[in-house]
C-alpha cells in the first residue's frame, strides 16, 4: 500500500447543496441548481445560472465571521467547503502534521472589485477589498481561517484548475513533501465572466443539454469543493477511514485554440491516456466517466471523439453533471471529483440531464436516467480549461 | 534524478539575453506594448497572431522563441514530452482591467471577446504550445514573487512520474509598470548549471 | 458604398489588431476567413460586436456571422441594408 494517495474527506458547496449529503440527495433526485440568477447583481436575469443558495451574510454567520472583516464570496464558499472536507476527514490542520492547502480560482475577489470599482477610483472607503482581490489572497484567506497549513499555493489554469490542484496535492504527497493536502477550488459568479462567456456566444439561454445533438451552450455555475488527500502511512498512523484512492491523473495541452477544443480531441485523448497509464488500468476497467460535458457544440464533440479514441469499443457509461451544478469553471474539477467519488461509493450513475437527441458523430449515448445499485470500482473525471489545458483524474475503490 | 538547465533567457523592456549574454538590443519605447513589438521585430519573428495577443502572451511568445530557437527542439514535430510550467504574480490582471473597461459603462457597454479570451494566465501557455505544437503537461502557478521552490519540485515530479523529457519553466510577469520573463530549458542531459534551487535562484538574481 | 467600404476596412484593421495591413491590401471580394485575410472564430465574434457598436445591428446567431463576413463587399452590403445608426 506504500506510495498511495488516499482520499479521506470530501467537502462541496454548489447550486445543488451546501453539504455532501444535500449534493447526493439532489443527484439522486435529478434536481438541478440551474435557474434564474438571484444573488449576483446583474441585468442578465434571462441567462440561467446555478448559484449557491446562500447570501454572503448568511455564509459569514455560519462561519462566525464578523461583519467588520472584509471578505469576498469566493473565499466564503471556499471556507465552507474546506471546513466540511476537514470535518469529514476528522483532521485539524496543525504544524505538527505536514499539511498543505492547494486551492484554485480564476475570479478571486473580483465579485467585490466589480461592485466597488468606482469607489476604488473615486474614494478610499473600500480599499481593503483591493488587497483581497487576487487569486492568491483568496487562497490565503481560506487557509488562515483554519491556520496550521505549512504549505499554501494557488493554481490558475481556468476550468482545469481544481483538477490540477488535486494532481499537485497528490504529487506533493508522493514526493514525501507533505503528509496531507486539502486540494480543490472555488469560484463565484461575477459579471466579468458572465459577460465574457456571453460575448463568446457559448451560453445557452435555456437549461443546457450536454451531448445532445441540439445543444446550444453552457450554463455557468458557482461552487467550491475540496478533497482531503493523505499518504497511506498517515491514514494508518491515525487510524482514519479512506474513501478511495487517487489512482492516476494526466495533463496535456490540446494545442489548438485559446478557447475552442480540437476536432480530433488530441489533448483530451492524451490526458485520459496518461491517467490510465499512471493508474496501470486498462480502458475496460473504467466503470464511469464524469465528462467535462459543458453543453457547447465544440466541447462535447471534441470530448466525445477523445473518449472514442481512448475507449474504442468498450466505452463505459458517460454523463456530464453540468446540467445539475452549472459549469463551475475553476471549481469544476474538484466539484466533479466529489460527485464522481459519491457515484462510486454509493453505486449510482448520475443522469446526463436533458439529453434527447443522439449526436451523429458519437458511438455512445450518455446515461439517460439515474441508475442505482451498481458496482463501481474505477471512475474517470475530465476537466478541460481554456488555453487547451486538459486534465483527467481516476479515482478507485481501495481493494 | 539529476536534471540540468540547458539554456536560460531573460526579457525585460530594454534587455533580451540568453545564458547571461545580451542577445539583441532593444531601443527605449514609450509603452510596454511598443517594447514588446520592437523586440518582436528585432528578433526577426514572422508570426502575425502575435499582434492579436495581450502583453502577457506577447511576452511569453517572445521568451519561448528565445529559449527554443537554435535548439534541436525547435524543429521537432512531436513535442508531447515537452512540458511547460510557468508562474507569475499578477496573473492576467492588466488584460482583466482592459476587459473590465468594456463593461463598466452601461451607456457604452460592449464586452470584447478578443480581450476576454486573454483574461486567464494559462492562455499564455496555450499560445506558446499553439505556436510550437507542444502537447506536454502544462500548469500555471500564482505566487507573490519568483519562487524557485515550486518550480523545482513540480518539474522534478514531472520528470520522475510522467513521460516528460524536457521542460520549459520559469516566470512570466507583466504588470502596468514593467514586464520580466525568465525561462529555463530543463532536461536530463549534462550542463554547467544543474537544475537545483540555489542555482535557479542565482541565475534569476543575476539575470 | 465606397466610403462605407473604406471605413469598414479601417475599422477591421483597428479592432482586430491587424498589424501592417493597409486598407488597399484587402481586396473587396477576398475571403476574410480561412485563407485570404485569415481571420478566426474570435475575430468573427469581435466583428459581431463591431456591427452592434458602430452600426446598431444586433446579431444573436454566431452562425450567421460566417455568411455576412464572407468578404468586404458582402459585409458592406449587409450593413447598408440593415443599419440602424
Amino acid at each position: 500500500m506504500a506510495g498511495q494517495v488516499l482520499v479521506t474527506g470530501l467537502g462541496i458547496v454548489s447550486g445543488i447543496g451546501i453539504s455532501v449529503q444535500d449534493t447526493l440527495a439532489s443527484l439522486l433526485a435529478g434536481k438541478s441548481g440551474v435557474g434564474i440568477i438571484k444573488y449576483l447583481q446583474t441585468n442578465h436575469k434571462d441567462i440561467p445560472c446555478s448559484e449557491i443558495q446562500l447570501s454572503d451574510e448568511q455564509m459569514c454567520r455560519m462561519l462566525s465571521i464578523p461583519d467588520s472583516v472584509p471578505i469576498n464570496r469566493t473565499s466564503l464558499m471556499g471556507i465552507l467547503a474546506a471546513k466540511n472536507a476537514l470535518a469529514d476527514a476528522n483532521i485539524t490542520p496543525n504544524r505538527a502534521l505536514r499539511i498543505g492547502f492547494i486551492s484554485s480560482t480564476t475570479v478571486g475577489g473580483m465579485e467585490k472589485s466589480e461592485q466597488f470599482y468606482k469607489d476604488f477610483l473615486e474614494n478610499d472607503t473600500r480599499n481593503e477589498y483591493i488587497k483581497i482581490h487576487d487569486c492568491g489572497a483568496c487562497t490565503e484567506i481560506i487557509a488562515d481561517y483554519f491556520g496550521g497549513f505549512s504549505f499554501v499555493s494557488t493554481i490558475s489554469t481556468a476550468c482545469s484548475s481544481s483538477a490540477n490542484a488535486i494532481a499537485l496535492g497528490s504529487n506533493l504527497i508522493k514526493q514525501g513533501i507533505l503528509d496531507c493536502v486539502v486540494a480543490g477550488g472555488t469560484e463565484c459568479l461575477t459579471k466579468f465572466h458572465l459577460n465574457g462567456f456571453k460575448t463568446l456566444m457559448i451560453l445557452d439561454r435555456a437549461h443546457c443539454r450536454p451531448f445532445d445533438a441540439t445543444r446550444a451552450g453552457l450554463n455557468l455555475g458557482e461552487g467550491a469543493a475540496y478533497l482531503v488527500l493523505e499518504s497511506d502511512e498517515n491514514v494508518q498512523a491515525r487510524n482514519a477511514k479512506a474513501l478511495c484512492k487517487v489512482a492516476g491523473y494526466g495533463n496535456a495541452c490540446d494545442c489548438y485554440h485559446q478557447t475552442a477544443s480540437s476536432p480530433d480531441g488530441k489533448g483530451a485523448t492524451l490526458a485520459m491516456q496518461y491517467a490510465l497509464d499512471m493508474s496501470g488500468l486498462k480502458p475496460s476497467d473504467i466503470d464511469y466517466i464524469n465528462a467535462h460535458g459543458t453543453g457547447t457544440t465544440n466541447n462535447d464533440e471534441s470530448e466525445g471523439v477523445a473518449i472514442m479514441n481512448v475507449f474504442g469499443n468498450s466505452i463505459p457509461p458517460v454523463s456530464s453533471t453540468k446540467a445539475y451544478t452549472g459549469h463551475t469553471t475553476s471549481a469544476a474539477g474538484s466539484v466533479e471529483a466529489v460527485i464522481s467519488i459519491l457515484a462510486m461509493q454509493e453505486g449510482f450513475l448520475p443522469a446526463n440531464l436533458n439529453f434527447k437527441n443522439q449526436m451523429a458523430k458519437l458511438s455512445f449515448t450518455p446515461v439517460r436516467e439515474l441508475r442505482r445499485n451498481l458496482k463501481i470500482t474505477h471512475v474517470l473525471s475530465n476537466s478541460f480549461g481554456f488555453g487547451g489545458n486538459n486534465t483527467a483524474i481516476i479515482f478507485s475503490k481501495i481493494q | 534524478m539529476e536534471l540540468s538547465i540547458q539554456k536560460y533567457c531573460t526579457l525585460e523592456p530594454r534587455k533580451v539575453s540568453v545564458n547571461g549574454h545580451k542577445l539583441v538590443e532593444v531601443d527605449v519605447q514609450d509603452s510596454l506594448e511598443k517594447s514588446l513589438v520592437q523586440t518582436y521585430r528585432v528578433l526577426g519573428l514572422n508570426y502575425l497572431k502575435f499582434f492579436k495577443m495581450d502583453n502577457l502572451s506577447k511576452l511569453a511568445t517572445l521568451a519561448a522563441e528565445c529559449i527554443l530557437k537554435d535548439t534541436w527542439l525547435y524543429e521537432l514535430t512531436d513535442k508531447s514530452n515537452l512540458a511547460v510550467v510557468l508562474a507569475n504574480a499578477s496573473s492576467s490582471l492588466v488584460t482583466d482591467a482592459n476587459y473590465q473597461r468594456t463593461i463598466t459603462d452601461p451607456g457604452n457597454y460592449f464586452p470584447s471577446p478578443s480581450l476576454f479570451v486573454y483574461t486567464l494566465p494559462n492562455i499564455t501557455i496555450g499560445e506558446i504550445c499553439l505556436k510550437h505544437k507542444i502537447y506536454g503537461e502544462n500548469v500555471f502557478f500564482i505566487s507573490q514573487k519568483f519562487d524557485a521552490n515550486i518550480l523545482y519540485f513540480y518539474v522534478n515530479e514531472l520528470f520522475e512520474n510522467t513521460n516528460t523529457q524536457q521542460c520549459i519553466t520559469g516566470w512570466v510577469e507583466c504588470n502596468e509598470k514593467t514586464y520580466e520573463a525568465f525561462l529555463l530549458l530543463v532536461d536530463k542531459g549534462t550542463s554547467s548549471n544543474k537544475f537545483e534551487i540555489n542555482i535557479i535562484d542565482k541565475l534569476y538574481k543575476t539575470k | 458604398m465606397e466610403a462605407l467600404i473604406l471605413e469598414l476596412k479601417k475599422e477591421i484593421i483597428k479592432v482586430l489588431n491587424l498589424e501592417g495591413v493597409k486598407p488597399e491590401d484587402i481586396d473587396n471580394d477576398m475571403p476574410l476567413f480561412g485563407e485570404g485575410l485569415g481571420l478566426d472564430s474570435i475575430d468573427a465574434l469581435e466583428l459581431i460586436v463591431l456591427l452592434e457598436k458602430n452600426y446598431g445591428i444586433k446579431l444573436d446567431d454566431p452562425g450567421k456571422g460566417r455568411e455576412i463576413f464572407g468578404s468586404i463587399n458582402i459585409f458592406a452590403k449587409y450593413i447598408s441594408e440593415n443599419q440602424r445608426k
